[in-house]
């Protein structure tokens, strides 16, 4: 399965715009945290794929390959955070909102709670996490988008799970279910 | 007498994220214990927890502005290719490159029949791309291949996407010059797929590639096109 774009076709483009846009921005929100910097992704992502198409390797399927270019946007991101955040330290700037935005388990409704129960994971736990979980792809789909074998997918997501049970107990949030 | 299996391993267990050996093993272990069995379902209610987090759409513009960069950047590599091409160029190795491919298939086939003749078009396609390698010396016979589709894609080519239902998408890159311009000579479609099957099995056993390769064949091609041309 493969996918090419001509230059004169952009229809086609929109065909695969269309159908991923939402997944895709929903997933990289999941992983950001942050609305716009999710859009701007998104829109960073989709442009990656019109100027890597000739590169795409047809052993994939387009899903796989998108989620795999959103994914190390993703990590570049988080790794400008780190070093914008190393600087602003050096700085003695002391900047409580960048250094751990979504600390806190003080929201109202359970899935603001979830969200921020999930955002405390560690980032390769919380990646494996978001793929299986809310975009429902299996363990070996999930080992193609991020290059890692099967196995370290499953131990990623035990670990994940084990991590969040520890939040659920700790935030009572299991109450809110019976 | 209490289970001692705690809640992290059945949770694992619930969402096979443990190793085959043990995911079995709690299998049998949770059908013959009713503590665990009690357990699962009280897990299921976290399965259920994890859902409550929506999706969002994104704001209405997004895909505005996604079409907006892409046209620009599409706009920006006609303009980077037509500096390097120019239109009677592109139109000339169009033409050579369709005519010659289908003036050796219909040399074959005439020659020899459907079936020897696909087969000596097998045999011509692998020892003409040895011959195209020799000029690429440091270069493996899958990259010239990739090459001359990388050269073929950007001359345009018509591309085509299918959406063929249930999130495929198909593409027809390999098949769909040869069977264009087949129908325009009056050849069967059926042969030339059969034709098309086989160079695209051998364009993948080829064809694994990696990303950063491919970049630098874009000038490789262009002198490709100058050899076949």
């Amino acid at each position: 399965m493969a996918i090419f774009v001509s230059k004169k076709n952009i229809s086609a483009f929109e065909i695969l715009l269309d159908r991923y846009k939402i997944p895709l921005f929903n997933y990289i929100k999941r992983l950001t945290g942050d609305f716009h910097k999710a859009e701007d992704i998104c829109q960073e992502a989709f442009l990656r794929i019109i100027k890597k198409r000739f590169s795409f390797n047809s052993d994939f399927n387009f899903s796989t390959w998108a989620y795999s270019i959103a994914t190390n946007l993703c990590k570049d991101e988080r790794r400008k955070d780190i070093i914008r955040q190393k600087e602003l330290l050096e700085n003695g700037y002391v900047n409580n909102q960048l250094s751990t935005p979504e600390s806190s388990v003080i929201e109202k409704n359970i899935g603001e709670k979830i969200r921020a129960i999930v955002s405390l994971l560690p980032e390769k736990l919380k990646t494996v996490f978001i793929l299986a979980e809310y975009e429902g792809f299996s363990y070996e789909k999930i080992s193609e988008i991020l290059d890692i074998p099967v196995g370290t997918v499953k131990s990623r997501m035990h670990n994940a799970l084990k991590q969040l049970m520890e939040y659920i107990r700790r935030e009572e949030l299991i109450n809110d279910l019976q | 007498m209490t289970c001692n299996k705690n809640e992290e391993q059945l949770l694992g267990y619930l969402y096979a994220a443990l190793p085959d050996d043990e995911l079995e093993a709690l299998r049998k272990h949770i059908s013959s214990c009713r503590d665990c069995r009690d357990n699962m379902k009280r897990l299921e209610g976290v399965k259920e927890l994890f859902k409550k987090w929506d999706s969002t759409e994104p704001s209405a513009d997004l895909k505005k502005h996604i079409l907006w960069e892409v046209e620009e950047e599409l706009r920006l590599e006609k303009d980077k290719s037509s500096t390097n091409f120019s239109q009677s160029e592109i139109e000339y190795l169009r033409q050579r490159a369709n005519s010659e491919r289908l003036r050796i298939y219909k040399t074959l086939v005439n020659l020899f029949g459907r079936e020897k003749g696909l087969e000596v078009y097998r045999s011509y396609l692998e020892e003409s791309y040895k011959e195209i390698s020799v000029y690429f010396k440091d270069k493996t016979v899958k990259e010239i291949l990739l090459a001359r589709a990388c050269t073929e894609r950007a001359l345009g080519f018509d591309l085509e996407i299918i959406d063929i239902g249930g999130g495929v998408i198909e593409e027809t890159f390999y098949s769909c010059p040869m069977i264009s311009i087949a129908e325009k000579m009056g050849i069967k479609k059926d042969v030339c797929e059969i034709v098309c099957k086989i160079e695209s099995e051998m364009m993948e056993k080829y064809s694994i590639m990696k990303v950063e390769l491919l970049e630098t064949l874009v000038e490789g091609s262009r002198c490709l096109f100058k050899i076949t041309g």
